[in-house]
């Protein structure tokens, strides 16, 4: 009984499998046989003047620009035989371009400073620690998701981690999150009000934490999982084992630059 | 009735010459105002070479006169780097990052006051040769001040902003808080920044493209030149000679292109040296 229908089914396939190569077949022989009615003459002389539009258009836009690289003249200066005077000019002025050139290095390698101070990626959401002008530390962190979260009422909250210089304005060990209205209004919760002890939130933000000022703070995080992707409020949150190095060795009043 | 039609038949073929003739005359009017177009856009640089001589030129009495018209290509390659320096010390004194392209070094930094926040490579690039054509004293005019970005163009957003709905109820809520962001790139990263002085800076990622991201790059540069040449026609409307775009384009890492567009504030001040 199973090889009956088996045997029916097999044969079914191969009755489809067959009309459809002959269909195919049968179109392909058609295109064959009328390939020589088809107007090409007609179509070309109908058709060309977009072409022409088309190619001059195309060599406007790629052939321009090279040819008026080609119509520039790179200057020459050619090496000249100088009386001794002006050479003894040069060699002073050579002198006195090199000093220059060096103390306008130091003056800018001078703006670097000894202090140490966190440099904060936030497309790549990596962090970067540097004391006495070396690197001490890098790692992964997370950074604003750039969500814009929005009500029907106008009310619009992004979750960006601002860029440019801050300063170290605070220190925290076992930080309490106090959560504001948004937090509940993402989680779909009604707000409570300012001080409802739903709003304290303990463990959640690490060990440590340093505050940068408007609500913005470098802390710790449970979803460690996360850590390297766009996932925070603008927070910046480290493991850790970084955020302890961080803590350690950023006083109050460090530097902090994101970018 | 045969007469009427040989009228009929006369009066079509008049009206055939007379549009063959119109014709005629549309299109060689256009061939000639094309040709003017490209004889106007063939002139360009050099006008723009000339423009910028005579906009720095220093008199010859000017004590600065003799280093820089010095023949001595080691003097100017110092002077290079001195000009490059100060442009970096007056980019210091911002608030606001700014960029620093030395392409004698092939780097590219970020700044802040002076602070190198991000250093990269550039793999290679390709300079206009109008920086090698104008006077030195032009070059070190040029380039005393930090330049000033314009505008910009890419191929992906400056802010990846993500919309979203506050949620109905916490079911709701609990399903967009677990999304995990996707951070791949969906199309190549390319950029351009306009500059003062018409200088573009082309960044383009350096790691091989696929064939659909040849494809976006080809439509993405294809968009560029239509809009120059937009603005080479409402110059030319305008009875303007247009202004010449000197680019150099940078070959650098994908991942570096974004950091850096991201990093860089509206009409940033960018330090180069070439």
């Amino acid at each position: 009984m199973m090889n009956t229908t088996a045997r029916q089914n097999m044969l079914q396939l191969t009755r489809i499998w067959n009309a459809l190569r002959n269909a195919v077949a049968r179109t392909f022989l058609w295109i064959i046989r009328r390939m020589d009615e088809i107007p090409y003459r007609k179509i070309w002389s109908y058709g060309r003047i977009p072409v022409y539009i088309l190619i001059t258009l195309i060599c406007f836009i790629y052939l321009v620009p090279v040819v008026q690289e080609w119509t520039i003249h790179a200057r020459k200066y050619p090496a000249e035989e100088l009386p001794p005077a002006e050479i003894k000019a040069t060699t002073k002025n050579t002198a006195a371009l090199k000093k220059s050139v060096q103390n306008l290095e130091r003056k800018l390698s001078s703006l670097t400073p000894r202090s140490p101070y966190l440099v904060i990626n936030t497309s790549q959401n990596v962090f970067t620690l540097y004391n006495n002008h070396k690197l001490v530390r890098t790692g992964r962190c997370s950074t604003g998701s750039y969500v814009l979260l929005e009500d029907g009422n106008q009310q619009k909250w992004m979750f960006e981690t601002p860029k440019g210089k801050f300063r170290i304005q605070g220190k925290t060990t076992s930080p309490v999150w106090k959560k504001p209205d948004w937090a509940f209004i993402e989680s779909g919760l009604p707000v409570p009000p300012p001080n409802h002890s739903s709003r304290f939130e303990y463990g959640v933000l690490g060990d440590y934490a340093l505050t940068l000022g408007h609500g913005y703070m470098i802390h710790g995080t449970i979803y460690k999982r996360l850590l390297g992707l766009p996932v925070t409020h603008g927070c910046i949150r480290l493991n850790d084992e970084d955020l302890e190095a961080v803590y350690r060795t950023l006083p109050a009043g460090s530097r902090v630059y994101i970018y | 009735m045969e007469q009427e039609s040989s009228t009929n038949s006369k009066n079509g073929m008049r009206q055939w010459l007379r549009t063959l003739t119109t014709g005629k005359v549309v299109g060689l009017v256009l061939i000639l105002l094309l040709a003017i177009y490209l004889v106007v856009l063939l002139v360009v640089p050099g006008q723009q070479v000339r423009r910028l001589n005579r906009q720095y030129e220093i008199p010859e009495d000017n004590e600065k006169a003799p280093a820089a018209f010095s023949g001595d290509s080691g003097i100017f390659a110092l002077q290079k780097k001195k000009i490059f320096l100060e442009s970096r010390l007056k980019m210091s004194k911002s608030d606001s990052i700014g960029l620093a392209v030395d392409l004698s070094d092939s780097l590219v930094t970020l700044e802040i006051n002076g602070i190198v926040l991000y250093r990269e490579k550039i793999n290679t690039f390709h300079a206009s040769k109008l920086f090698r054509a104008v006077k030195r004293e032009t070059y070190l005019g040029m380039f005393a001040e930090p330049l000033r970005v314009t505008s910009h163009h890419s191929t992906f957003e400056k802010i990846p902003l993500i919309y979203r709905k506050v949620p109905k109820d916490s079911i709701e809520a609990e399903e967009q808080l677990s999304e995990v962001p996707d951070t791949t790139l969906k199309k190549p990263p390319l950029l351009i920044l306009t500059m003062d002085h018409d200088i573009q800076l082309y960044f383009y990622p350096y790691e091989d493209l696929s064939g659909r991201d040849k494809f976006i790059k080809l439509i993405f540069n294809t968009v560029q030149e239509l809009r120059y040449n937009r603005q080479y026609l409402s110059s030319l409307i305008h009875l303007k000679i247009p202004a010449y775009h000197s680019r150099i384009k940078i070959f650098m890492t994908e991942r570096e292109i974004i950091s850096l567009y991201r990093a860089l504030p509206e009409n940033a001040i960018i330090a180069l040296m070439l």
